[in-house]
């Protein structure tokens, strides 16, 4: 469910009484044949990806790190972690920078689509089956172009993490 | 002079080229001082082509050297600390080897910081695959 | 009876007689009476006499009484002649009665006994005699010979038949062979005209496997030369890689020392920087060692990549030149074979027309030969049909003879000679 709380506030029309914008913010992208959404203010930054360091013994959602402004970022391939086809990453690559939780990745995607405005009441719940991306979705959101699929990511990234390594083995 | 440095060696294996500090390093070698049983060459760093060169590295906790085959020994590098990085927490929690420390930006590329006694550790625990 | 030359002069007399009676004229009609009667007893009217009465002359009295009385002689002589003559004839007429019966009684053994016995028959007698003992000479003589000739002829009559029938055979068995050799005359020509063909086929095949093997055998030189390209690219190309190992081995041995030189030096920089500052200077010196042994190394690794060039260069040489090589391995391979196959069939054929033209000649030969046969056998058949003929006629003649030889002995079986 979308916190109503979220970490950012947006400027938008009105307010739903409780403190809330009554419109929602996401940082939009085209994902997996379809678009993909998560909360704006997770967004730092939309970058063009550049040279990957690869890193051995890592897990396939994780392509590499990569450096921006001389820091070094992990690379996360959302399509690769819900199991289906990596991102090809070339040049015009874009990812986005989003700080989830403790984590600060570069989500790679097909194309980056940008800010899009879902009004709350137009967010709706997940569908009920708990395969694949559907098991990450706080939320189906709609606005002028489609549906949009609201993504929780610091969900997503810390099953990412806890299915990466298996446990009693290797890193910390 | 006085800023903090940090002295690598940089050694190839396969194509890619690592780091590691150089007090892990006991001597650079060929793999033909060592015996078979202490050459190791199948690491998550992958297989080197040549196997000509042996860095040894002393890996287990009883002192015994144990002799890494890597492909060519580039030399010895000294980087400012400022260029010696950490694995990101996600990185570092997401692989499942402990043996990357790092990162050291060098000639703008970033190259990997193997932990060359924790990678050794670890090629010998693993169960044997085919090689 | 008188004497011829008494007659005569009776006759000279009487004439004379009755010259003189004519001229005597009376008496002289007596005298012509005398001479008529004398006259007819000359031409031997004997039954007449004269009536001595009558006469009147004494002399002619006397001459008619003597003409009478030899008359009366001449008769009684005739009479006597005539009765020996008689006796004569008898006796002679039994000679040949006696003759008669020896022949047809055929018994030659006794002597001819007559019951009339005359001096005058004695030399007839004499003569049958001999006559007889002649006969009997002649009559065994021909017995003999006739007993001869029987056995002779049945001799010959069976030697004849033999011979007939030998000769019959002869001139079956030769006529069968000729039969034969005929038959055989006409197959041995069929064959030679199979032949014929056969070796007319034979001939077109073998131009056209010629000429199958002359495509092969070319074929074949062409692979024969693309080995010997390869061969001498790959001698080329040994030559070649000794060379270049040659090389290798020096840049090796550089290689090796650069080698430890490097080691050396990056051991070094490893200690100086374990060291830490103390190690500084080490390091320094041990870097430029370094710097060294990569320069050398930079060099060895320009050749050592040259020589890998030339190595992978010979190398796709020596495939390609391989590769020509089995190819033109395989090809002599197939071309062998077809090689062989062809020989085969041209052996086959050579063999086929060489069968066929021995056949052929064979027939030829044999055709004369045969022909030859054939004529001699038919002159044979003929020398053996005139023998057969021969032998016939022989056989008849022969038999004839045999018939004959077997009648005569019949006929003088009748002849007793002891």
């Amino acid at each position: 469910m979308v916190d109503p709380r979220g970490t950012g506030e947006a400027a938008g029309a009105g307010d739903d009484g409780a403190g809330r914008s009554a419109d929602a913010f996401f940082f939009c992208l085209r994902l997996l044949g379809g678009r993909y959404a998560f909360e704006a203010p997770l967004v730092t930054e939309v970058v063009r990806l550049g040279p990957l360091t690869r890193l051995p013994a890592a897990p396939s959602f994780l392509p590499g790190v990569f450096t921006h402004r001389g820091e070094v970022l992990p690379v996360l391939d959302v399509g690769q972690l819900v199991g289906q086809s990596a991102v090809p990453i070339r040049a015009s690559t874009r990812a986005a920078i989003v700080q989830c939780g403790p984590w600060k990745v570069a989500v790679v995607s097909e194309a980056v689509e940008g800010l899009v405005v879902v009004p709350r009441r137009a967010l709706e719940p997940p569908p009920a089956e708990s395969t694949g991306v559907a098991e990450f979705l706080s939320a189906i959101g709609r606005d002028r172009n489609g549906t949009v699929a609201i993504l929780d990511l610091p969900r997503l990234v810390e099953t990412a993490r806890t299915r990466a390594v298996p446990a009693g083995s290797g890193a910390a | 002079m006085s800023q903090p440095t940090a002295e690598f060696l940089l050694f190839q294996v396969a194509f890619r080229v690592y780091a590691a500090a150089v007090r892990a390093v006991v001597r650079v070698g060929t793999i033909r001082e060592a015996s078979a049983e202490d050459l190791v060459a199948d690491t998550i760093l992958g297989r080197p082509f040549a196997r000509d060169r042996g860095v040894v590295v002393s890996a287990e906790r009883d002192g015994r050297e144990r002799t890494l085959v890597v492909d060519r020994v580039l030399g010895v590098r000294s980087v400012p600390a400022a260029d010696v990085h950490e694995l990101p927490p996600l990185a570092a929690a997401c692989l499942s080897s402990a043996a990357i420390a790092g990162f050291v930006t060098m000639d703008e590329a970033p190259l990997l910081i193997v932990d060359l006694p924790t990678l050794v550790r670890e090629r010998l625990a693993a169960p044997a695959t085919a090689a | 009876m008188r004497d011829p030359s008494q007659l005569e002069k009776q006759k000279k007399t009487a004439g004379r007689t009755a010259r003189r009676a004519r001229s005597a004229g009376g008496a002289g009609g007596e005298l012509a009476r005398l001479t008529t009667f004398l006259r007819h007893l000359a031409e031997g009217k004997y039954e007449e006499r004269l009536d001595t009465d009558a006469f009147q002359d004494p002399i002619l009295r006397a001459a008619a009484s003597a003409a009478n009385a030899a008359a009366d002689h001449v008769l009684s002589e005739a009479r006597e002649a005539r009765q020996r003559v008689e006796l004569v004839t008898a006796g002679v007429d039994e000679a040949i009665e006696a003759m008669i019966r020896l022949v047809i009684q055929g018994d030659l053994s006794g002597t001819l006994r007559l019951g009339v016995t005359d001096a005058a028959l004695t030399p007839l007698i004499a003569g049958i005699g001999q006559v007889m003992e002649t006969l009997k000479k002649f009559v065994t003589e021909i017995r003999e010979a006739a007993l001869q000739l029987s056995t002779s002829s049945a001799e010959v009559l069976a030697a004849a038949t033999q011979n007939e029938s030998s000769t019959s055979a002869q001139a079956s068995a030769i006529h069968e062979t000729t039969a034969t050799m005929e038959e055989l005359k006409g197959a041995s020509h069929q064959i030679a005209e199979n032949a014929q063909m056969v070796a007319g086929i034979a001939e077109q095949t073998l131009t056209g496997a010629r000429q199958g093997e002359g495509a092969i055998k070319s074929f074949m030189t062409s692979m024969e030369k693309v080995r010997h390209n390869a061969v001498e690219v790959d001698d080329a190309i040994a030559k070649l890689s000794k060379r270049v190992e040659r090389i290798g081995t020096v840049v090796e041995v550089i290689d090796e020392i650069a080698d430890r030189s490097d080691l050396l030096a990056l051991n070094a920089a490893l200690e100086g920087a374990k060291a830490g500052e103390a190690g500084r200077g080490f390091s320094i010196v041990a870097a430029e060692m370094r710097r060294l042994a990569e320069n050398v190394m930079e060099s060895t690794k320009e050749i050592k990549n040259l020589i890998t060039e030339i190595r992978e260069a010979t190398h796709a040489a020596k495939e390609a030149s391989d590769g020509n090589k089995r190819m033109a391995a395989e090809g002599e391979q197939l071309g062998g074979n077809a090689m062989t196959s062809v020989s085969g069939i041209l052996s086959g054929i050579q063999e086929t027309s060489d069968a066929a033209r021995v056949i052929h000649l064979a027939t030829q030969q044999q055709r004369t030969a045969t022909e030859q046969v054939v004529q001699s056998m038919s002159e044979i058949e003929e020398v053996t049909r005139q023998a057969q003929t021969g032998s016939k006629q022989a056989t008849g003649a022969a038999s004839e003879l045999t018939k004959l030889a077997e009648r005569l002995a019949e006929l003088v079986k009748r002849f007793k000679v002891e």
